[in-house]
């Protein structure tokens, strides 16, 4: 490895490894053999290939945000850091695309664009730390999805390098490239079919105008069945963000806003577009949410304040520490948007029977829940009940007719919901299309499938459990 | 079974069976894969120009029995469909709703779903709505094994699992039989607006940087030169050596006006001429879609470009049916000999074995090649018509 990216670039001593044992799914920890930090694709295919001949695992890794152990390398192994990799190689405002490397932050490539009017839409709470290639991996949402789309919709093509250290372009700047949708079909798969070493992705031109509101709520159903009628209404918000009273309380102490302690829940709903005709939108959801007994609408009359609405929002997983855990898992539901008052009395109902602390902030406009689990991972009890009470909330998500994983992907956290979601004959044919990139397994093993990699079925490997592993 | 056959191409003539349930389908693919035969599944048969020519004998399965409403929660703005409805009966039942599906399908009355996807269709709605990848939620499919899949699921958000949707989306159906999908739908749009006007080709470029950087948002920008306008029997027909600009509004009614206002007041400057606002915008838009298939074209073909390099590109055209999604960057090209280069939608036969017809060939063919290999090792799937050769 040194003799790839130099010994400046590689990390092996014990110590070194604790900080990429795991992510932010701190239940599952595994240490890597060596972490390397290559700065060019061309390092890339060398690590790869070594990986290859001394068949050793491998993962791409960004800032290591991933909530469901994404970055977690499974069985150790080579551990290839790209945090290095960061340069912003093009933009091209008249085309609306940029290109860069996947190390580079998600917010950094907003940051640059700001003096054309342009952003880069997908908007993760985690945007300050994140990487696009980590984006990339888990097709990473947003509050700003509800009306701009996940990662994918903003991925017009990538190069990837394969686990055999070929290096494939697929998609690029120019629209419908003949053939298969290679870039939609790498983008989410977290990092099991090669590694992302360049990106180039869909520029959209800012909003004219921004109308935030903050509903306050006296009952977590009246905030539901409110962001139930929007969507119903035919209104596409730009986000739609509920925050409980037991986050509001995290936030208001980091903080101090000035949010109501004493209301169940607030939601942050916001419209965007061109200024003339806003207005009227924006009365239309006032009324809606008055409709739904909102104790108070709140209104944002200046870009400071709408930005510290926004703040609460995105930095509201930092300020979960002032309620008085040492850790938190947080879960990444999803069921139909009519769902959602009977999702939230599901949390709370499970909360009260395990006698565990969970807070909630999300994505409601999607019907994507956020439950976070609060516990002490030194307490196998504690760890215990909060993997019991996640599979209990992501069994109701299913029933409900939604999903384990609205934008965290399955990583190591979700492998054994797969078989819940997917039929063996489903599984198979994921199978297939793996070994079709990542033949030998060797590429993020683990992850995704419940099988150890190659084609094994998959129900051979289904007691392969990492995570419980890990945690128990 | 029935006595029907279909030619594509050249092909021998295929004996067409209409599975009347998926499981049915299933049935049919497995005999077909242990006959060593090819599956060519078909729709409203409105696309079968694009592509290669079949290499292999076999049936051809009609899947527009397979063309139920299974779900609809319109509140949650998602329906789920069989793949063979037609697009034009979808948008019936989303327009029931106040809804529809953004996305551009030649003659919707036959077309289906599941072909619409195969193909990738698209049309002007695209500069404003992206195209069918950024719809498609979920999807079932019968492979090469002859089981139904499934892929995705039935929420606006769900990374479990690959995205089969995105693979199968533009796959030329050779990668499996496409039986159910769910679509995110969008609201339909309170007021419509169209304006057309007319440029030279040397103000062209000014006039497109204008619109890419207008204040206004258009959903839709479209070129078109007089062959096109009169194909498509437009109204407001430029001259030759001009083109038309036809741009398109969709909103709230308050949001389009001060659009159209805007836009007209940008271009009181611009080198433009013979600006006018027209009021039947959904019969526009879909004549201009519908000239992808225009008969008379024995050639038509699709360049994809930098959209900052179209007005270069379409200098000394021949006089042929030239129109472009024109911010997308896309040009659709008619006449009756195929050119090199473009990505060809339809031409002769006999061309189709001389000219490459995706364009310029690329290192991702490598690996698509080796996906459809893996996904179909027997090659029953349309054989032959994304691929030369196996």
């Amino acid at each position: 490895m040194q003799a790839i990216v130099g010994a400046e670039n590689v990390l092996t001593a014990p110590a070194d490894m604790a900080a990429y044992e795991c992510d932010g799914f701190t239940i599952a920890k595994t240490k890597p053999d060596v972490v390397v930090f290559p700065t060019s694709t061309e390092q890339i295919v060398g690590i790869v290939k070594a990986c290859s001949e001394l068949g050793v695992s491998f993962l791409a890794r960004g800032a290591g945000t991933s909530l469901a152990g994404g970055c977690v390398l499974v069985g150790g192994g080579v551990m290839i850091a790209l945090a290095r990799m960061k340069r912003i190689l093009e933009i091209n405002i008249r085309d609306r695309y940029a290109v860069v490397e996947p190390g580079v932050v998600n917010v950094w490539l907003t940051n640059a664009l700001k003096p054309f009017g342009y952003h880069y839409a997908p908007d993760p709470s985690s945007q300050g730390a994140c990487t696009i290639g980590g984006n990339v991996a888990t097709n990473s949402g947003g509050p700003h999805t509800l009306k701009y789309g996940v990662t994918v919709n903003h991925i017009l093509g990538v190069e990837i390098v394969l686990p055999d250290g070929q290096v494939v372009t697929c998609g690029g700047p120019c629209e419908d490239t003949p053939g298969y949708d290679l870039t939609g079909t790498i983008v989410g798969s977290e990092g099991t079919f090669g590694i992302v070493s360049k990106v180039w992705v869909r520029l959209t031109k800012n909003p004219e105008a921004y109308r935030t509101l903050l509903g306050v709520f006296d009952t977590i159903d009246d905030a539901t069945n409110t962001i139930s009628d929007i969507i119903g209404a035919g209104i596409v918000p730009a986000a739609l963000e509920l925050l409980d009273k037991t986050m509001l309380s995290a936030v208001e102490a980091a903080f101090k806003f000035g949010f109501p302690l004493d209301a169940e829940a607030v939601v942050i709903m916001e419209v965007d577009g061109i200024e003339a005709g806003l207005q009227d939108e924006a009365d239309r959801i006032e009324a809606i949410a008055r409709t739904n007994k909102a104790r108070e609408v709140r209104k944002a009359s200046t870009e400071s304040e709408r930005m510290a609405l926004w703040k609460a929002r995105k930095q509201a997983f930092g300020t979960i520490g002032r309620l008085g855990y040492p850790s938190y898992c947080t879960q990444d539901g999803v069921v139909p948007r009519t769902k959602l008052p009977e999702i939230m009395r599901f949390i709370m109902a499970t909360a009260a029977k395990y006698q565990l602390g969970i807070c909630n902030v999300f994505h409601a406009g999607d019907g994507n829940v956020h439950p976070i689990l609060m516990f002490d991972e030194r307490d196998p009890i504690q760890v215990q009940k909060v993997l019991e009470a996640s599979h209990d909330i992501l069994a109701e998500c299913i029933r409900l007719g939604g999903s384990v994983t609205g934008e965290h992907g399955i990583g190591v956290e979700k492998i054994d919901f797969m078989p819940l979601m997917f039929t063996s004959a489903d599984l198979n044919f994921m199978v297939r299309l793996r070994s079709a990139f990542n033949p030998e397994g060797r590429c993020s093993p683990g992850k995704l499938l419940p099988t150890a990699g190659g084609c094994a079925e998959p129900s051979t490997v289904i007691q392969t459990k990492p995570a419980r592993r890990a945690a128990v | 079974m029935t006595a029907d056959t279909l030619i594509i191409d050249d092909s021998p003539p295929l004996p067409v069976c209409r599975p009347s349930s998926t499981s049915d389908l299933c049935e049919m693919v497995q005999a077909a894969r242990g006959a060593g035969q090819g599956i060519y599944p078909v729709g409203g048969r409105t696309t079968l120009d694009i592509g290669l020519p079949p290499t292999k004998p076999g049936i051809a399965v009609d899947m527009t029995a397979l063309n139920q409403v299974i779900d609809y929660p319109a509140r949650d703005m998602t329906v789920t469909v069989q793949a063979g409805i037609t697009i034009a009966a979808l948008q019936e039942e989303l327009a029931k709703e106040g809804q529809w599906l953004p996305i551009d399908v030649t003659s919707p009355e036959k077309a289906t779903l599941g072909g619409a996807i195969a193909v990738n269709q698209s049309g002007p709605h695209r500069y404003g709505y992206g195209t069918l990848r950024d719809y498609i939620l979920g999807m079932s499919f019968v492979t090469d094994e002859g089981v139904e899949v499934k892929a995705g699921g039935r929420v606006v958000k769900n990374v479990a699992g690959y995205d089969f949707m995105k693979l199968q989306t533009g796959a030329l159906g050779t990668l499996g039989v496409i039986t159910h999908v769910t679509l995110k739908v969008k609201p339909r749009p309170e007021a419509y607006a169209l304006l057309v006007f007319k440029c030279s080709q040397d103000s062209l470029s000014e006039v497109l940087n204008l619109l890419h950087a207008s204040r206004s948002r258009p959903v839709i920008v479209e070129l078109l030169n007089s062959e096109a306008c009169q194909a498509g029997d437009l109204p407001f027909p430029t001259s030759e050596h001009e083109w038309t600009l036809a741009v398109g509004f969709e909103e709230k009614e308050t949001t389009v006006r001060w659009q159209v206002m805007t836009l007209l007041n940008e271009l009181r400057t611009a080198p433009v001429r013979d600006v006018a606002e027209l009021n039947e915008a959904s019969g526009y838009w879909t004549r201009i879609t519908q000239l992808q298939t225009h008969p008379a074209s024995s050639f038509i073909g699709k360049a994809n470009l930098l959209p900052s390099q179209l007005a270069q590109a379409l200098r000394n055209k021949p006089p042929v049916i030239i129109h472009a999604h024109a911010l997308n960057g896309i040009i659709w090209q008619h006449g009756p000999k195929p050119v090199e280069e473009l990505i060809i939608r339809r031409c002769p036969v006999e061309a189709k074995r001389t000219v490459p017809i995706w364009g310029k060939p690329t290192s991702a063919w490598n690996l698509m090649r080796h996906i459809k290999k893996t996904l179909d090792p027997g090659d029953v799937f349309n054989p032959g018509r994304l691929f030369n050769s196996l």
